[in-house]
């Protein structure tokens, strides 16, 4: 896993190097912050794929849960109140955590499959989204949300010191608590881990749930960032997500991952399309490098027996 | 794991500071929307086309989905860092790249919005200057599409776009203005810029309608799905009018199905704002904020004759 790990992170770097030697302005203070700011919402999301994927799971509903959780937070403020700002924050993690909470119920009580629930997930916050909003994006949100995504504090944007911190507290939750080491057992033999007494049912309840959260942390930058809340935000983020997860050196079979591992997963793909937008790469080849880069990642995980099926 | 982790970023962090900073002087950004949709692929060849024929860089940057405002953002950030003289944008919605434009505006870069995305005012309470605004008249397409219909009597069903998408409410308005009093419209629907949703109201229509003359589509799309409604109910006397020009509504004009569409020109549109740019950077001349790109009506007949100056900018 640790020489895996460091695999992933030469390439980073190789990566790095690479664009580096093409376009003059890529390894700037300037647009470092920008990868990093840009990676931050899919960044979340990788975090808690990792998770979820870590622990046999899957939660697709993510991208989706990002835009309904941000339009639910503001559609319910009163406009621009002083207390709105934190109003409009609690009632969006508070929907990504509920809405995470209902996934992992249905997925660890029902014993349905995660796929399924979480897709439908998917369509029904979609869903809600557009109802909520009237299917329209809503416009100048209070000063004191978009200080959220476009502040700096320090010099470095908030978006990016919330992505790092959420990673470091997430990076020991997983590998360094019981709860980690749990979740992690379940996802490698769900028939062993509750023989030796782990609470299937609530664990699976809280990874969703926490899967949820980020999404909602996620949709919070989202919005703040472009100042507005759209219904449509997220579409196929939770994929992009999965991607960075993978690439990070969670296995889709469960039993392994990393908080980290998903957070270099998620800066590549960013670095990736920093980099190519920095050398006037038309769009459509960005696509197919992710693609490459995703197989890539996986090939040489399956050498050292990261990516291995189970047996 | 931790470690690696650390050292990785100081790594990048020290290059950093031993990097200069460059930048290249004199170039264009643009930013489009999704270039899986033919209309901006048309946008982005005239782009480059132009930027071949004046002789300028020009760094193109497209969103993956038509919907990504914080993509398009990331964008923004990044063709900053090149300090171009103007940025031609494409905004996704009226306030995503405010936080960029606002820094582009503080470093003197000329700001030109192309296809009429952005909200003028809303862009100034914001601290940001647009300097002019290249872009199809929506109203006059609209107009077109009626100019097309009047002289002739009977009863139009209209199909609007997404409802609270200003150009389909300026492109309805336009049309249902300029339209002459022999022609009664007989219901007027949303279809949200969809293919099934059109063919179902016309299906429903031409039931309650067996009358029915003229249909006006906000787009081609609806227009196209409301030809297939056409076909499927067996009736070949309704005459179909969209807006776009796009590559299927061209090819469904030359086989007879769609009856005609107003087109808007990208690849003119897309000539147009790169050299006003362009002149723009250099001269600093104002101009009105409304700069219209020529449309044109698409018929079979316009088609035959082959005569129509602004056929070449047809895609």
């Amino acid at each position: 896993m640790r020489v895996y790990q460091g695999l992933i992170l030469v390439i980073l770097l190789l990566l790095c190097a690479f664009f580096a030697i093409t376009s003059d302005v890529f390894l700037t203070w300037a647009n470092v912050l920008n990868i990093f700011t840009a990676t931050s919402t899919i960044g979340l999301l990788a975090i808690g794929a990792a998770f979820v994927i870590g622990a046999g799971g899957l939660d697709l509903s993510v991208g989706s849960l990002m835009a309904f959780s941000a339009i639910t937070g503001v559609m319910v403020a009163p406009e621009s109140s002083t207390t709105s700002v934190p109003l409009i924050l609690f009632v969006c993690l508070a929907t990504g955590l509920f809405a995470g909470a209902i996934n992992g119920s249905l997925i660890g009580g029902m014993k349905l499959p995660a796929f399924i629930v979480t897709l439908g997930m998917l369509s029904i916050a979609r869903g809600l989204a557009l109802i909520f909003s009237n299917g329209r994006p809503v416009y100048g949100l209070p000063e004191g949300l978009v200080f959220l995504g476009q502040g700096r504090i320090g010099g470095v944007p908030i978006p990016v010191m919330v992505f790092l911190a959420t990673g470091f507290v997430a990076h020991i939750l997983l590998g360094r608590t019981r709860f980690g080491r749990h979740s992690l057992a379940i996802g490698d033999n769900e028939q062993a881990s509750c023989n030796a007494g782990i609470q299937i049912f609530r664990y699976k309840v809280t990874l969703y749930a926490l899967s949820g959260l980020l999404a909602a942390m996620a949709g919070i930058l989202s919005m703040s960032r472009v100042n507005a809340a759209d219904p449509s935000s997220g579409m196929m983020y939770e994929l992009t997500a999965i991607t960075a997860a993978i690439i990070g050196g969670t296995s889709l079979s469960g039993g392994r991952a990393s908080v980290a591992g998903a957070m270099i997963g998620a800066l590549i793909m960013g670095v990736l399309q920093n980099g190519m937008t920095l050398m006037n790469v038309p769009a459509y080849y960005q696509q197919v490098a992710v693609g490459i880069v995703l197989i890539a990642a996986v090939t040489f995980g399956k050498c050292r027996g990261v990516h291995a099926s189970k047996n | 794991m931790n470690k690696i982790f650390l050292a990785a970023l100081l790594f990048v962090s020290l290059l950093t500071l031993a990097t200069p900073t460059k930048a290249e002087q004199g170039s264009i950004a643009a930013l489009i929307s999704d270039t899986s949709n033919p209309y901006w692929k048309t946008l982005e060849n005239g782009l480059r086309d132009t930027a071949n024929t004046l002789g300028i860089q020009i760094d193109i940057s497209a969103i993956q989905s038509a919907s990504d405002a914080e993509g398009q953002l990331n964008q923004c950030e990044s063709a900053l860092l090149k300090n171009p003289k103007a940025i031609i944008f494409a905004a996704v919605d009226a306030v995503n790249l405010g936080s960029c434009l606002r820094k582009a505006a503080a470093k003197g870069i000329a700001l030109i919005d192309i296809d009429g995305n952005v909200d003028q005012q809303r862009a100034e309470k914001m601290g940001v200057h647009v300097a002019f605004s290249v872009a199809s008249n929506n109203v006059e397409l609209g107009e077109k599409a009626a100019s097309y219909l009047n002289g002739q009597k009977g009863k139009i069903l209209v199909i609007e776009g997404m409802s609270g998408s200003q150009p389909g409410i300026l492109r309805v308005k336009g049309f249902k203005d300029n339209l002459d009093k022999g022609l009664t419209i007989v219901a007027s629907q949303g279809a949200d810029w969809d293919r099934l949703k059109a063919a179902d109201i016309v299906s429903r229509i031409v039931t309650q309608h067996p009358d029915l003359s003229f249909i006006f589509a906000a787009n081609d799309t609806m227009a196209l799905g409301a030809v297939e409604a056409l076909r499927a109910a067996n009736i070949n006397t309704v005459k179909v009018v969209g807006i776009d020009g796009s590559t299927d509504a061209i090819k469904a004009i030359k086989e007879g199905r769609l009856t005609a569409s107003i087109a808007q020109l990208p690849y003119l549109m897309a000539k147009e704002a790169l050299e006003k740019a362009n002149q723009y950077a250099k001269d600093r001349k104002p101009l009105s904020f409304e700069q219209y790109v020529p449309i044109l009506t698409l018929d079979k007949a316009v088609f035959e004759k082959n005569n129509e100056a602004l056929l070449q900018y047809v895609r």
